[in-house]
């Protein structure tokens, strides 16, 4: 039961990540594809990290895994803000003001 | 699932010699060192995948920058009349060849170039950024504004005079020193 | 499971596609955090196939120490070509 449910979680974060990896392609400039990517592709990380949790039950193991969910919740908008405010200041534009 | 690893590889490598700009190279290089630490766990050797993860993806980067820094970055601004910037502005033949010349300048010279389409006007890329060339394109004429301070502007004007390949009409804009 | 494996192998072969074409350097950079992140959950799932605790150990460097060459190079762009 608690294994059905795990990589059940585990198929749901797969399908954002996907979501994520179409909206790469999907868009024309660099801000749009940034924002997309970024959100979507979180999401689906911390989805799959909570199942490989649920699915491990309560253990060591489920330990290590939340400590890298708590670095990667911190971290990866970080970078993408780093990245956007590169490309704004560098002088990226697009359209009008 | 090792042989697409391995693939990528190939292709990483490949396209870190080939490239021109020596920044791409550097990413390049970072998935290069992403896709061996991985051959390195499905062989059996976790230890040495933790070792290349921390050498690979951080020491190597900041030391590539740190030697990057020799190069001057060229920096070049193409300005547009009026179409939306998007991908089709940078991967579009009309401004191909023009862009191409001016990458072999900046390669001959140990330049590092970059190019950036805007929609402001001259004036406010003046007042507002650092720049090296401005370049206009009017009625087919080439029209390029040269920064001030512009030592490289002797090379670029023999250059541009012995390229065959280079079939525009250009002008260089006069450069209004301030006399303080 | 194998599915699993499979499809998350296709995608981060797609983000590497856009590192590879992408026309501006900041898409590339985009495409390098995406292989990253890819990386670290492939790394997970083969610990957590496979019952082995120390591979986390491997997944905890990336996540700590992966972010370090996006921010120096999208620093090293954006004050052109110092840090």
């Amino acid at each position: 039961m608690q294994e059905t449910i795990g990589t059940l979680i585990i198929i749901i974060g797969v399908v954002f990540v996907a979501i994520g990896v179409i909206g790469i392609y999907r868009f024309d400039n660099f801000y749009a594809r940034a924002l997309v990517s970024s959100k979507v592709d979180t999401v689906g990380y911390l989805t799959l990290m909570i199942g490989v949790m649920i699915k491990n039950g309560f253990s060591f193991f489920s330990l290590k895994v939340f400590v890298i969910l708590v670095i990667t919740m911190i971290i990866n908008p970080l970078i993408t803000h780093s990245m956007v405010r590169s490309a704004h200041i560098s002088g990226y534009k697009i359209g009008k003001e | 699932m090792l042989e697409i690893a391995l693939i990528l590889l190939l292709i990483t490598s490949v396209a870190a010699i080939q490239t021109r700009y020596l920044r791409h190279a550097v990413i390049y290089l970072g998935l290069f060192s992403l896709a061996i630490a991985f051959v390195y766990l499905l062989y059996h050797a976790p230890d040495v995948a933790i070792a290349e993860a921390v050498i690979g993806s951080t020491i190597a980067t900041i030391l590539y920058l740190v030697a990057l820094q020799k190069y001057k970055i060229f920096t070049i601004y193409y300005r547009l009349q009026d179409e939306e910037i998007g991908d089709s502005t940078y991967l579009s033949h009309s401004k191909q060849d023009l862009i191409k010349v001016l990458e072999k300048f900046c390669t001959k010279q140990e330049l590092e170039a970059q190019i950036i389409y805007s929609k402001e006007t001259i004036e406010a890329i003046k007042a507002n950024h650092q720049y090296a060339l401005i370049i206009e394109e009017i009625k087919g004429v080439v029209r390029i504004t040269v920064h001030p301070e512009n030592y490289k502007l002797d090379a670029l004007t023999a250059f541009l005079e012995n390229e065959r390949r280079f079939k525009h009409a250009y002008a260089i804009l006069p450069v209004e020193e301030d006399l303080l | 499971m194998t599915i699993i494996f499979v499809v998350i192998v296709i995608l981060m072969l797609l983000s590497a596609l856009r590192i590879l074409i992408g026309p501006t350097l900041w898409d590339r950079l985009l495409g390098l955090n995406l292989v990253t992140s890819k990386l670290i959950m492939l790394i997970i799932l083969v610990a957590s196939v496979t019952q082995q605790t120390f591979i986390l150990d491997l997944a905890l460097g990336f996540a700590l120490l992966g972010f370090m060459g996006v921010i120096f190079i999208s620093l090293y762009v954006q004050r052109k070509g110092r840090f």
